[in-house]
């Protein structure tokens, strides 16, 4: 019984030992280039990225699990006309599950010009792919009618540019709230849908 | 009785990377986002490792 138990232990130790170089892992992390929410590429004028639609969706890879991350998102954009911008990742496995951050709001004419923002935002509570990679959308005028634009997604037309998007993981302290969700999504067996 | 110790150290270091991979596999199977494929091959090489070991260790002490 003794030596099953160390062997059991000894077992826990190497899975431990196997895990700890992807759980510390911090720095940039590569993006896929920015479509739309039918896999659409966006796109291009000159160096920037057009956005044309009201949800823009990217992908973070991360190549780590979420617990006890956060992702420091740095947007350079000119939003010329647009009322506001946010950004969003996915929660859970319903695929509108995003809580849109607010970056840019419309004020005065002065705000139309370039402008970098940065969003930081917990990982804990986010919901990654199999391949470990974070489901990020840009909202654009938000909130939309999302069964419209589902039905007519050409109709609803915005226009303002993305001149770079960077994503860069550190490490954090999850909230107990987000490590229960975290917690949940691993008991229930919560899968990207 | 050298061999024996090895033969032992290896024994046991066999079972814990199998046990380990069942470990990584029980976890990935739970939630894929929270084991890379990759490291899943870690502890079976390991294992296949220590099997090679003990094999070549029991045919030079038959």
């Amino acid at each position: 019984m003794k030596t099953i138990i160390s062997h059991l232990l000894l077992g826990f130790f190497i899975t431990v030992l196997i895990l700890l170089p992807s759980l510390g892992k911090t720095g940039v992390r590569q993006t896929t280039p920015i479509e739309s929410i039918t896999s659409v590429p966006m796109p291009i004028e000159g160096n920037n990225i057009l956005i044309t639609e009201p949800l823009a969706h990217t992908n973070i890879l991360l190549n780590q699990p979420v617990f006890a991350k956060e992702v420091v998102l740095t947007i350079t954009f000119i939003p010329k006309d647009v009322e506001h911008i946010a950004v969003g990742i996915r929660e859970n496995s319903f695929w509108l599950s995003y809580e849109p951050i607010t970056f840019y709001t419309r004020q005065g004419a002065g705000s139309k010009d370039l402008q970098q923002q940065t969003v930081t935002i917990p990982l804990t509570d986010k919901l990654a792919d199999a391949d470990q990679s974070l489901d990020v959308i840009l909202f654009t005028n938000s909130p939309i009618n999302i069964d419209s634009f589902i039905q007519n997604p050409t109709q609803v037309q915005v226009n303002w540019e993305l001149v770079s998007f960077t994503a860069q993981v550190k490490n954090a302290l999850p909230s107990w709230a987000a490590t229960k969700d975290f917690i949940k999504s691993i008991a229930y067996r919560e899968r990207v849908l | 009785m050298e061999n024996l110790r090895h033969y032992h150290i290896l024994q046991s270091l066999l079972i814990s990377c199998l046990t380990s991979y069942v470990l990584l596999r029980i976890g990935a199977y739970m939630q894929p986002s929270l084991i890379s494929p990759v490291l899943l091959l870690i502890p079976l090489s390991l294992a296949l490792l220590c099997a090679l070991l003990l094999l070549s260790l029991s045919t030079k002490t038959s």
